[in-house]
Protein backbone atom coordinates (compact mmCIF):
# COMPACT_ATOMS: atom_id res chain seq x y z
CA UNK A 1 0.00 0.00 0.00
CA UNK A 2 1.33 3.42 -0.93
CA UNK A 3 2.63 5.65 1.83
CA UNK A 4 0.27 8.44 2.84
CA UNK A 5 1.58 11.90 2.06
CA UNK A 6 0.74 13.00 5.57
CA UNK A 7 3.06 10.33 6.96
CA UNK A 8 6.11 11.78 5.26
CA UNK A 9 8.35 13.53 7.76
CA UNK A 10 9.22 17.20 7.45
CA UNK A 11 12.85 16.29 6.87
CA UNK A 12 11.94 13.98 4.01
CA UNK A 13 9.60 16.62 2.59
CA UNK A 14 12.39 19.17 2.64
CA UNK A 15 14.64 16.79 0.72
CA UNK A 16 11.80 16.21 -1.76
CA UNK A 17 11.30 19.94 -2.16
CA UNK A 18 14.95 20.51 -2.90
CA UNK A 19 15.07 17.65 -5.38
CA UNK A 20 11.92 18.71 -7.25
CA UNK A 21 13.04 22.34 -7.32
CA UNK A 22 16.37 21.26 -8.82
CA UNK A 23 14.55 19.17 -11.40
CA UNK A 24 12.41 22.22 -12.19
CA UNK A 25 15.57 24.20 -12.86
CA UNK A 26 15.13 26.59 -9.94
CA UNK A 27 16.80 25.26 -6.81
CA UNK A 28 15.53 26.40 -3.42
CA UNK A 29 17.83 27.57 -0.66
CA UNK A 30 17.47 26.04 2.79
CA UNK A 31 15.91 29.29 3.93
CA UNK A 32 13.30 29.18 1.16
CA UNK A 33 12.54 25.53 1.88
CA UNK A 34 11.77 26.43 5.49
CA UNK A 35 9.52 29.30 4.37
CA UNK A 36 7.74 27.26 1.69
CA UNK A 37 7.26 24.05 3.69
CA UNK A 38 3.92 24.96 5.37
CA UNK A 39 2.36 25.86 2.02
CA UNK A 40 3.69 22.67 0.42
CA UNK A 41 2.24 20.57 3.24
CA UNK A 42 -1.14 22.26 2.78
CA UNK A 43 -1.12 21.43 -0.91
CA UNK A 44 -0.12 17.84 -0.24
CA UNK A 45 -2.94 17.52 2.27
CA UNK A 46 -5.34 18.65 -0.47
CA UNK A 47 -3.77 16.15 -2.85
CA UNK A 48 -4.22 13.40 -0.29
CA UNK A 49 -7.90 14.16 0.23
CA UNK A 50 -8.41 14.35 -3.52
CA UNK A 51 -6.62 11.05 -4.00
CA UNK A 52 -9.14 9.32 -1.78
CA UNK A 53 -11.75 9.83 -4.50
CA UNK A 54 -12.42 6.72 -6.60
CA UNK A 55 -11.76 8.02 -10.09
CA UNK A 56 -12.77 5.85 -13.01
CA UNK A 57 -10.36 5.10 -15.81
CA UNK A 58 -12.73 6.96 -18.14
CA UNK A 59 -12.62 10.20 -16.14
CA UNK A 60 -10.93 12.93 -18.16
CA UNK A 61 -9.48 16.26 -17.08
CA UNK A 62 -11.66 19.33 -17.58
CA UNK A 63 -9.86 20.95 -20.43
CA UNK A 64 -9.76 20.71 -24.16
CA UNK A 65 -8.06 22.43 -27.04
CA UNK A 66 -10.11 24.57 -29.33
CA UNK A 67 -8.17 25.79 -32.33
CA UNK A 68 -9.47 29.07 -33.58
CA UNK A 69 -8.14 31.19 -36.41
CA UNK A 70 -6.67 34.50 -35.35
CA UNK A 71 -7.02 37.75 -37.28
CA UNK A 72 -4.91 38.40 -40.33
CA UNK A 73 -1.42 39.35 -39.29
CA UNK A 74 -1.12 36.74 -36.58
CA UNK A 75 -1.22 36.83 -32.85
CA UNK A 76 -0.05 39.72 -30.75
CA UNK A 77 3.05 38.90 -28.81
CA UNK A 78 2.42 38.43 -25.13
CA UNK A 79 4.64 40.65 -23.00
CA UNK A 80 6.65 39.75 -19.91
CA UNK B 1 -10.28 71.36 -32.48
CA UNK B 2 -11.65 72.12 -29.05
CA UNK B 3 -15.37 72.04 -28.46
CA UNK B 4 -16.50 74.43 -25.77
CA UNK B 5 -18.86 73.15 -23.07
CA UNK B 6 -21.29 75.80 -24.20
CA UNK B 7 -21.17 74.52 -27.79
CA UNK B 8 -21.58 70.92 -26.70
CA UNK B 9 -24.50 71.68 -24.49
CA UNK B 10 -26.06 73.91 -27.13
CA UNK B 11 -27.41 70.69 -28.59
CA UNK B 12 -29.82 70.50 -25.69
CA UNK B 13 -32.95 72.46 -26.36
CA UNK B 14 -34.15 74.72 -23.59
CA UNK B 15 -31.33 73.98 -21.18
CA UNK B 16 -28.80 76.56 -22.25
CA UNK B 17 -29.17 79.03 -19.42
CA UNK B 18 -28.14 76.63 -16.65
CA UNK B 19 -24.69 75.32 -15.74
CA UNK B 20 -24.24 71.66 -16.65
CA UNK B 21 -24.29 70.33 -13.11
CA UNK B 22 -27.51 72.18 -12.41
CA UNK B 23 -29.02 70.87 -15.62
CA UNK B 24 -28.16 67.28 -14.77
CA UNK B 25 -29.37 67.67 -11.24
CA UNK B 26 -32.55 69.24 -12.45
CA UNK B 27 -33.24 66.12 -14.44
CA UNK B 28 -31.72 63.68 -12.00
CA UNK B 29 -31.65 64.05 -8.24
CA UNK B 30 -28.41 63.45 -6.39
CA UNK B 31 -24.75 64.06 -7.07
CA UNK B 32 -23.29 63.72 -10.54
CA UNK B 33 -20.76 61.18 -9.28
CA UNK B 34 -23.55 58.92 -8.06
CA UNK B 35 -25.51 58.89 -11.30
CA UNK B 36 -25.91 55.47 -12.83
CA UNK B 37 -24.31 54.80 -16.19
CA UNK B 38 -27.78 54.64 -17.71
CA UNK B 39 -28.72 58.04 -16.24
CA UNK B 40 -25.45 59.72 -17.22
CA UNK B 41 -25.56 58.21 -20.70
CA UNK B 42 -29.07 59.53 -21.27
CA UNK B 43 -27.94 63.01 -20.25
CA UNK B 44 -24.80 62.86 -22.42
CA UNK B 45 -26.68 61.55 -25.42
CA UNK B 46 -29.21 64.36 -25.08
CA UNK B 47 -26.27 66.76 -24.67
CA UNK B 48 -27.57 67.94 -21.34
CA UNK B 49 -24.35 66.78 -19.69
CA UNK B 50 -20.85 67.05 -21.07
CA UNK B 51 -18.38 64.14 -20.70
CA UNK B 52 -15.77 66.68 -19.64
CA UNK B 53 -17.92 68.10 -16.86
CA UNK B 54 -18.89 64.61 -15.76
CA UNK B 55 -15.23 63.60 -15.66
CA UNK B 56 -14.34 66.77 -13.79
CA UNK B 57 -17.09 66.05 -11.27
CA UNK B 58 -15.72 62.56 -10.75
CA UNK B 59 -12.16 63.88 -10.41
CA UNK B 60 -13.38 66.32 -7.78
CA UNK B 61 -15.03 63.43 -5.94
CA UNK B 62 -11.82 61.43 -6.17
CA UNK B 63 -9.86 64.35 -4.74
CA UNK B 64 -12.35 64.46 -1.88
CA UNK B 65 -12.49 60.78 -0.93
CA UNK B 66 -9.41 59.02 -2.31
CA UNK B 67 -7.23 59.97 0.69
CA UNK B 68 -9.69 58.02 2.85
CA UNK B 69 -10.64 55.17 0.52
CA UNK B 70 -7.36 54.59 -1.38
CA UNK B 71 -8.97 52.85 -4.32
CA UNK B 72 -6.35 53.67 -6.94
CA UNK B 73 -2.85 52.53 -7.66
CA UNK B 74 -2.59 54.87 -10.65
CA UNK B 75 -4.94 57.76 -11.30
CA UNK B 76 -4.86 58.81 -14.96
CA UNK B 77 -6.19 62.32 -14.51
CA UNK B 78 -4.74 63.86 -17.69
CA UNK B 79 -5.62 60.87 -19.85
CA UNK B 80 -9.16 60.88 -18.49
CA UNK B 81 -9.70 64.53 -19.32
CA UNK B 82 -8.19 64.01 -22.77
CA UNK B 83 -10.51 61.04 -23.40
CA UNK B 84 -13.48 63.04 -22.12
CA UNK B 85 -12.66 65.92 -24.47
CA UNK B 86 -12.38 63.46 -27.37
CA UNK B 87 -15.76 61.97 -26.44
CA UNK B 88 -17.26 65.42 -26.28
CA UNK B 89 -15.93 66.30 -29.73
CA UNK B 90 -17.26 63.08 -31.23
CA UNK B 91 -20.69 63.44 -29.72
CA UNK B 92 -20.89 67.07 -30.73
CA UNK B 93 -20.05 65.94 -34.27
CA UNK B 94 -22.93 63.47 -34.17
CA UNK B 95 -20.82 60.36 -33.64
CA UNK B 96 -22.34 59.02 -30.42
CA UNK B 97 -20.98 55.52 -29.82
CA UNK B 98 -23.40 54.25 -27.22
CA UNK B 99 -24.11 54.23 -23.49
CA UNK B 100 -20.48 54.09 -22.36
CA UNK B 101 -19.45 57.07 -24.47
CA UNK B 102 -17.98 59.66 -22.13
CA UNK B 103 -18.55 57.54 -19.01
CA UNK B 104 -15.73 57.40 -16.43
CA UNK B 105 -14.63 53.84 -15.65
CA UNK B 106 -11.70 52.09 -13.98
CA UNK B 107 -9.93 48.77 -14.36
CA UNK B 108 -8.18 46.60 -11.83
CA UNK B 109 -4.44 47.05 -12.07
CA UNK B 110 -4.11 43.61 -13.63
CA UNK B 111 -5.40 44.88 -16.97
CA UNK B 112 -2.74 45.87 -19.49
CA UNK B 113 -3.10 49.50 -20.45
CA UNK B 114 -0.97 50.79 -23.28
CA UNK B 115 1.46 53.40 -22.01
CA UNK B 116 0.12 53.22 -18.44
CA UNK B 117 1.93 51.38 -15.67
CA UNK B 118 0.37 48.01 -14.82
CA UNK B 119 1.68 46.70 -11.51
CA UNK B 120 -0.58 43.91 -10.25
CA UNK B 121 0.19 45.61 -6.92
CA UNK B 122 3.60 43.96 -6.86
CA UNK B 123 7.08 45.45 -6.77
CA UNK B 124 7.85 42.78 -9.40
CA UNK B 125 5.93 44.90 -11.92
CA UNK B 126 6.49 48.31 -10.38
CA UNK B 127 7.86 49.76 -13.61
CA UNK B 128 5.98 47.66 -16.16
CA UNK B 129 4.33 49.74 -18.89
CA UNK B 130 2.52 47.56 -21.48
CA UNK B 131 2.70 48.37 -25.15
CA UNK B 132 -0.88 47.26 -25.80
CA UNK B 133 -4.27 47.25 -24.14
CA UNK B 134 -5.96 44.19 -22.69
CA UNK B 135 -8.91 43.24 -24.88
CA UNK B 136 -11.28 44.46 -22.16
CA UNK B 137 -9.56 47.84 -22.08
CA UNK B 138 -9.55 48.06 -25.86
CA UNK B 139 -13.27 47.30 -25.92
CA UNK B 140 -14.03 49.87 -23.23
CA UNK B 141 -12.10 52.47 -25.21
CA UNK B 142 -13.86 51.47 -28.42
CA UNK B 143 -17.15 52.05 -26.61
CA UNK B 144 -15.95 55.55 -25.75
CA UNK B 145 -15.46 55.02 -22.01
CA UNK B 146 -13.14 57.35 -20.11
CA UNK B 147 -10.45 55.50 -18.15
CA UNK B 148 -9.95 57.14 -14.75
CA UNK B 149 -7.16 54.84 -13.63
CA UNK B 150 -5.97 51.52 -12.32
CA UNK B 151 -7.40 50.20 -9.07
CA UNK B 152 -5.89 48.50 -6.07
CA UNK B 153 -5.71 44.79 -5.25
CA UNK B 154 -3.63 42.46 -3.10
CA UNK B 155 -0.29 41.51 -4.67
CA UNK B 156 -0.89 39.40 -7.79
CA UNK B 157 -4.60 39.13 -6.92
CA UNK B 158 -3.74 36.63 -4.21
CA UNK B 159 -5.76 36.64 -1.04
CA UNK B 160 -8.77 38.44 0.27
CA UNK B 161 -7.17 41.59 1.62
CA UNK B 162 -7.80 45.01 0.17
CA UNK B 163 -4.10 45.88 0.31
CA UNK B 164 -4.77 49.18 2.02
CA UNK B 165 -8.04 50.06 0.31
CA UNK B 166 -10.64 51.01 2.92
CA UNK B 167 -14.32 50.16 2.93
CA UNK B 168 -16.34 53.34 2.29
CA UNK B 169 -19.06 52.10 4.63
CA UNK B 170 -16.66 51.95 7.53
CA UNK B 171 -13.08 52.98 6.87
CA UNK B 172 -11.89 50.68 9.64
CA UNK B 173 -13.40 47.66 7.90
CA UNK B 174 -11.92 45.64 5.00
CA UNK B 175 -13.12 45.72 1.43
CA UNK B 176 -12.24 42.12 0.74
CA UNK B 177 -10.18 41.19 -2.26
CA UNK B 178 -9.00 41.06 -4.78
CA UNK B 179 -10.95 43.61 -6.86
CA UNK B 180 -10.86 45.88 -3.82
CA UNK B 181 -10.27 49.25 -5.46
CA UNK B 182 -13.08 48.63 -7.93
CA UNK B 183 -15.64 47.84 -5.24
CA UNK B 184 -14.60 50.64 -2.88
CA UNK B 185 -14.30 53.17 -5.70
CA UNK B 186 -17.78 52.38 -6.99
CA UNK B 187 -19.31 52.62 -3.54
CA UNK B 188 -17.53 55.94 -3.01
CA UNK B 189 -18.66 57.44 -6.33
CA UNK B 190 -15.19 57.56 -7.90
CA UNK B 191 -16.25 56.02 -11.24
CA UNK B 192 -19.37 54.49 -12.77
CA UNK B 193 -18.18 51.04 -13.75
CA UNK B 194 -15.11 48.89 -13.52
CA UNK B 195 -13.62 45.66 -14.79
CA UNK B 196 -12.40 43.20 -12.22
CA UNK B 197 -11.16 39.65 -11.95
CA UNK B 198 -12.44 36.67 -9.98
CA UNK B 199 -10.62 33.38 -9.31
CA UNK B 200 -12.46 32.41 -6.15
CA UNK B 201 -14.49 35.46 -5.07
CA UNK B 202 -12.50 38.44 -6.22
CA UNK B 203 -15.32 40.29 -7.97
CA UNK B 204 -18.19 39.04 -5.86
CA UNK B 205 -16.62 39.23 -2.41
CA UNK B 206 -15.54 42.88 -2.56
CA UNK B 207 -18.79 43.80 -4.33
CA UNK B 208 -20.73 42.23 -1.45
CA UNK B 209 -18.64 43.87 1.26
CA UNK B 210 -18.88 47.30 -0.36
CA UNK B 211 -22.54 47.11 -1.38
CA UNK B 212 -22.16 47.22 -5.16
CA UNK B 213 -23.08 44.93 -8.06
CA UNK B 214 -20.53 42.46 -9.40
CA UNK B 215 -20.79 39.80 -12.07
CA UNK B 216 -18.47 36.87 -12.53
CA UNK B 217 -19.56 35.92 -16.03
CA UNK B 218 -19.55 32.46 -17.55
CA UNK B 219 -16.04 31.18 -18.22
CA UNK B 220 -15.25 32.18 -21.78
CA UNK B 221 -17.76 35.03 -21.92
CA UNK B 222 -15.16 37.81 -21.46
CA UNK B 223 -11.63 37.77 -22.81
CA UNK B 224 -8.73 37.59 -20.40
CA UNK B 225 -6.16 38.52 -23.00
CA UNK B 226 -3.76 41.08 -21.62
CA UNK B 227 -4.92 40.59 -18.04
CA UNK B 228 -2.32 39.37 -15.54
CA UNK B 229 -3.21 35.91 -14.35
CA UNK B 230 -3.63 34.04 -11.16
CA UNK B 231 -4.90 30.86 -12.80
CA UNK B 232 -5.73 30.54 -16.49
CA UNK B 233 -8.55 28.03 -16.17
CA UNK B 234 -10.19 29.51 -13.07
CA UNK B 235 -9.80 33.27 -13.64
CA UNK B 236 -12.84 35.18 -14.83
CA UNK B 237 -13.01 38.88 -15.72
CA UNK B 238 -16.23 40.77 -15.37
CA UNK B 239 -18.05 44.04 -14.74
CA UNK B 240 -18.63 45.83 -11.45
CA UNK B 241 -21.15 48.65 -11.16
CA UNK B 242 -23.71 50.22 -8.83
CA UNK B 243 -26.76 48.77 -10.57
CA UNK B 244 -27.68 45.63 -12.47
CA UNK B 245 -28.65 47.67 -15.52
CA UNK B 246 -25.22 49.30 -15.57
CA UNK B 247 -23.63 45.90 -15.23
CA UNK B 248 -25.49 44.70 -18.30
CA UNK B 249 -24.36 47.79 -20.20
CA UNK B 250 -20.75 47.11 -19.28
CA UNK B 251 -20.99 43.42 -20.18
CA UNK B 252 -22.44 44.39 -23.55
CA UNK B 253 -19.21 46.26 -24.23
CA UNK B 254 -16.65 43.73 -23.05
CA UNK B 255 -18.20 40.31 -23.76
CA UNK B 256 -17.52 38.17 -26.77
CA UNK B 257 -15.10 35.96 -28.62
CA UNK B 258 -11.51 37.13 -28.81
CA UNK B 259 -9.13 35.34 -31.16
CA UNK B 260 -6.33 36.28 -28.78
CA UNK B 261 -7.94 34.27 -25.98
CA UNK B 262 -8.66 30.67 -26.89
CA UNK B 263 -10.78 30.26 -23.79
CA UNK B 264 -13.37 32.71 -25.08
CA UNK B 265 -16.45 31.09 -26.50
CA UNK B 266 -17.92 31.70 -29.93
CA UNK B 267 -21.31 32.28 -28.38
CA UNK B 268 -23.44 35.17 -29.54
CA UNK B 269 -23.48 38.22 -27.29
CA UNK B 270 -27.05 39.45 -26.83
CA UNK B 271 -27.99 42.94 -25.74
CA UNK B 272 -28.11 42.13 -22.05
CA UNK B 273 -30.26 45.14 -21.24
CA UNK B 274 -33.17 43.61 -23.19
CA UNK B 275 -33.54 40.89 -20.57
CA UNK B 276 -33.74 43.26 -17.63
CA UNK B 277 -37.48 43.69 -17.61
CA UNK B 278 -38.40 40.06 -18.11
CA UNK B 279 -39.20 39.72 -14.44
CA UNK B 280 -39.05 36.49 -12.50
CA UNK B 281 -42.63 35.27 -12.65
CA UNK B 282 -42.54 31.51 -13.02
CA UNK B 283 -38.79 31.09 -12.86
CA UNK B 284 -37.45 28.28 -10.72
CA UNK B 285 -35.02 29.33 -8.01
CA UNK B 286 -32.93 26.68 -6.31
CA UNK B 287 -31.46 27.28 -2.87
CA UNK B 288 -28.93 25.18 -0.98
CA UNK B 289 -30.35 22.76 1.54
CA UNK B 290 -30.80 24.18 5.01
CA UNK B 291 -27.87 22.28 6.52
CA UNK B 292 -25.55 23.81 3.92
CA UNK B 293 -26.38 27.27 5.26
CA UNK B 294 -24.95 26.53 8.68
CA UNK B 295 -22.27 28.97 9.72
CA UNK B 296 -23.35 31.88 7.57
CA UNK B 297 -23.64 35.12 9.54
CA UNK B 298 -27.09 35.66 11.07
CA UNK B 299 -27.54 39.00 9.31
CA UNK B 300 -26.60 37.41 6.01
CA UNK B 301 -29.12 34.61 6.49
CA UNK B 302 -31.78 37.15 7.39
CA UNK B 303 -31.07 39.06 4.17
CA UNK B 304 -31.10 35.81 2.22
CA UNK B 305 -34.48 34.79 3.63
CA UNK B 306 -35.90 38.26 2.99
CA UNK B 307 -34.69 38.04 -0.60
CA UNK B 308 -36.43 34.70 -1.03
CA UNK B 309 -39.63 36.29 0.21
CA UNK B 310 -39.23 39.09 -2.34
CA UNK B 311 -38.67 36.67 -5.20
CA UNK B 312 -41.68 34.59 -4.19
CA UNK B 313 -43.86 37.70 -4.05
CA UNK B 314 -42.62 38.52 -7.55
CA UNK B 315 -43.84 35.14 -8.75
CA UNK B 316 -40.76 32.95 -8.62
CA UNK B 317 -40.90 29.37 -7.36
CA UNK B 318 -38.32 28.42 -4.74
CA UNK B 319 -37.13 24.92 -3.90
CA UNK B 320 -34.18 23.42 -2.09
CA UNK B 321 -31.60 21.68 -4.24
CA UNK B 322 -28.84 19.33 -3.29
CA UNK B 323 -25.40 20.71 -4.06
CA UNK B 324 -22.95 18.38 -5.83
CA UNK B 325 -21.66 15.62 -3.54
CA UNK B 326 -18.12 16.39 -4.65
CA UNK B 327 -18.34 19.98 -3.34
CA UNK B 328 -15.91 19.43 -0.41
CA UNK B 329 -13.26 17.64 -2.43
CA UNK B 330 -13.67 20.16 -5.25
CA UNK B 331 -12.43 22.78 -2.81
CA UNK B 332 -9.19 20.83 -2.59
CA UNK B 333 -9.07 20.40 -6.35
CA UNK B 334 -9.64 24.15 -6.75
CA UNK B 335 -6.63 24.94 -4.60
CA UNK B 336 -4.42 22.51 -6.51
CA UNK B 337 -5.49 23.81 -9.93
CA UNK B 338 -5.17 27.42 -8.85
CA UNK B 339 -1.71 27.11 -7.37
CA UNK B 340 -0.27 24.87 -10.11
CA UNK B 341 -1.35 27.34 -12.76
CA UNK B 342 -0.16 30.29 -10.68
CA UNK B 343 3.22 28.61 -10.25
CA UNK B 344 3.54 28.22 -14.00
CA UNK B 345 2.52 31.85 -14.60
CA UNK B 346 5.09 33.04 -12.08
CA UNK B 347 7.99 30.96 -13.45
CA UNK B 348 9.61 33.84 -15.34
CA UNK B 349 9.18 36.25 -12.44
CA UNK B 350 10.58 33.78 -9.92
CA UNK B 351 13.53 33.19 -12.24
CA UNK B 352 14.34 36.84 -12.78
CA UNK B 353 12.88 38.87 -9.93
CA UNK B 354 12.23 36.57 -6.97
CA UNK B 355 13.70 39.06 -4.51
CA UNK B 356 11.26 41.74 -5.61
CA UNK B 357 8.13 39.98 -4.35
CA UNK B 358 6.37 41.98 -1.65
CA UNK B 359 5.64 40.99 1.92
CA UNK B 360 2.58 38.90 0.95
CA UNK B 361 2.68 35.10 0.79
CA UNK B 362 2.64 35.00 -3.00
CA UNK B 363 6.26 33.95 -3.45
CA UNK B 364 5.93 31.25 -0.81
CA UNK B 365 2.72 29.91 -2.31
CA UNK B 366 3.87 29.77 -5.92
CA UNK B 367 7.26 28.34 -5.05
CA UNK B 368 5.51 25.56 -3.13
CA UNK B 369 2.93 25.15 -5.88
CA UNK B 370 5.70 24.59 -8.41
CA UNK B 371 6.59 21.42 -6.52
CA UNK B 372 3.28 19.69 -7.22
CA UNK B 373 3.35 17.18 -10.04
CA UNK B 374 1.55 17.06 -13.37
CA UNK B 375 -0.27 13.95 -12.19
CA UNK B 376 -1.58 15.75 -9.12
CA UNK B 377 -2.74 18.69 -11.23
CA UNK B 378 -4.51 16.43 -13.73
CA UNK B 379 -6.22 14.54 -10.92
CA UNK B 380 -7.65 17.88 -9.77
CA UNK B 381 -8.81 18.67 -13.29
CA UNK B 382 -10.49 15.24 -13.50
CA UNK B 383 -12.39 16.09 -10.33
CA UNK B 384 -13.38 19.37 -11.90
CA UNK B 385 -15.03 17.67 -14.85
CA UNK B 386 -16.97 15.37 -12.54
CA UNK B 387 -17.99 18.42 -10.51
CA UNK B 388 -19.13 20.39 -13.57
CA UNK B 389 -21.30 17.48 -14.70
CA UNK B 390 -22.86 17.27 -11.25
CA UNK B 391 -23.45 21.02 -11.18
CA UNK B 392 -25.14 20.86 -14.58
CA UNK B 393 -27.38 18.18 -13.08
CA UNK B 394 -28.27 20.46 -10.16
CA UNK B 395 -29.23 23.22 -12.60
CA UNK B 396 -31.26 20.91 -14.82
CA UNK B 397 -34.30 21.55 -12.64
CA UNK B 398 -33.81 25.24 -11.90
CA UNK B 399 -33.25 28.48 -13.75
CA UNK B 400 -31.07 30.19 -11.15
CA UNK B 401 -29.62 29.39 -7.77
CA UNK B 402 -29.75 31.89 -4.94
CA UNK B 403 -27.04 31.82 -2.28
CA UNK B 404 -26.22 33.93 0.74
CA UNK B 405 -23.17 36.09 0.24
CA UNK B 406 -20.14 36.56 2.38
CA UNK B 407 -20.23 37.73 5.98
CA UNK B 408 -20.40 41.49 6.72
CA UNK B 409 -17.05 43.22 6.24
CA UNK B 410 -14.52 42.20 8.87
CA UNK B 411 -16.71 39.65 10.63
CA UNK B 412 -15.46 36.05 10.96
CA UNK B 413 -16.56 33.72 8.20
CA UNK B 414 -17.71 30.33 9.47
CA UNK B 415 -19.82 29.34 6.48
CA UNK B 416 -19.96 25.65 5.72
CA UNK B 417 -19.34 26.19 2.03
CA UNK B 418 -17.96 28.93 -0.16
CA UNK B 419 -20.64 30.49 -2.36
CA UNK B 420 -17.87 31.60 -4.72
CA UNK B 421 -15.19 29.11 -5.83
CA UNK B 422 -17.63 26.34 -6.88
CA UNK B 423 -18.83 28.67 -9.60
CA UNK B 424 -15.30 29.52 -10.68
CA UNK B 425 -14.62 25.81 -10.99
CA UNK B 426 -17.85 25.15 -12.88
CA UNK B 427 -17.61 28.43 -14.80
CA UNK B 428 -21.26 29.33 -14.11
CA UNK B 429 -22.14 33.05 -13.95
CA UNK B 430 -22.70 34.59 -10.51
CA UNK B 431 -24.15 38.03 -9.84
CA UNK B 432 -23.89 39.78 -6.49
CA UNK B 433 -26.48 42.44 -5.65
CA UNK B 434 -26.96 44.50 -2.48
CA UNK B 435 -29.60 42.96 -0.22
CA UNK B 436 -29.68 44.72 3.11
CA UNK B 437 -27.83 46.24 6.02
CA UNK B 438 -26.14 44.46 8.89
CA UNK B 439 -27.35 44.91 12.46
CA UNK B 440 -24.26 43.51 14.18
CA UNK B 441 -22.07 45.35 13.44
CA UNK B 442 -24.47 48.05 12.37
CA UNK B 443 -24.73 49.53 8.90
CA UNK B 444 -22.56 47.31 6.69
CA UNK B 445 -23.82 46.11 3.30
CA UNK B 446 -25.33 42.67 2.91
CA UNK B 447 -25.74 40.93 -0.43
CA UNK B 448 -27.09 37.91 -2.19
CA UNK B 449 -25.72 35.96 -5.14
CA UNK B 450 -27.74 34.84 -8.15
CA UNK B 451 -26.10 32.04 -10.12
CA UNK B 452 -27.15 30.96 -13.59
CA UNK B 453 -26.48 28.27 -16.12
CA UNK B 454 -23.55 28.71 -18.50
CA UNK B 455 -24.11 31.72 -20.79
CA UNK B 456 -27.43 32.50 -19.10
CA UNK B 457 -26.35 35.93 -17.92
CA UNK B 458 -29.63 37.33 -19.26
CA UNK B 459 -31.63 35.25 -16.78
CA UNK B 460 -29.30 36.23 -13.97
CA UNK B 461 -29.63 39.90 -14.86
CA UNK B 462 -33.42 39.62 -15.15
CA UNK B 463 -33.59 38.20 -11.63
CA UNK B 464 -31.11 40.72 -10.26
CA UNK B 465 -32.91 43.68 -11.81
CA UNK B 466 -36.33 42.51 -10.61
CA UNK B 467 -34.96 42.16 -7.10
CA UNK B 468 -33.22 45.53 -7.27
CA UNK B 469 -36.38 47.31 -8.39
CA UNK B 470 -38.38 45.66 -5.62
CA UNK B 471 -35.96 46.51 -2.82
CA UNK B 472 -33.85 49.56 -3.75
CA UNK B 473 -30.95 48.45 -1.55
CA UNK B 474 -28.63 49.57 -4.35
CA UNK B 475 -29.58 53.20 -3.75
CA UNK B 476 -27.93 53.38 -0.32
CA UNK B 477 -24.71 55.41 -0.17
CA UNK B 478 -21.89 55.22 2.36
CA UNK B 479 -21.44 58.04 4.87
CA UNK B 480 -18.20 59.43 3.47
Amino acid sequence: MAEKLSDISDEDLKQMMKAIARANGRPLTDERVEIDLPAYKNYLAAVERLSAYAFRVEDEPAFHFSYKPGPAGGTKERER
Amino acid sequence: MTVSRRAFLAGSVGMMSLPAAARAQQALPGDLHYLTIAQAAAQIRARRLSPVELTQAVLARIDQVEPKVRAFITLTRDGALEAARAAEREIAAGRYRGPLHGIPVAVKDTHYTRGIRTTCASPVHAEFVPSFDATIVARLKAAGAVLMGKTNLPEFSSGSSGNGTNNPWNLERPTGGSSAGNAAGLAAGMFFGASGGDTGASIRGPAALCGVVGLKPTYGRVSGYGVMKLSWSVDHNGPMTRTVEDNALLLNAIAGFDPEDWATAEVEVPDYTRALRRGVRGIRIGIPQRQMLEGFHDDELRAFQAALDVFQKLGARVAEVELPPTLPVMADAHNIIRICEAASYHEPFLAAKADLYGPSNVRRDVEAGALLTAGQYLRAQKMRKIFVKQMLGVFAGIDVMLTPETTPAGEPNKARFSPHSPFNDSGFPGLVVPAGVSTSPLGLPLSIQIVGKPFAEETVYAAGHAYEMATRWHERRPPL
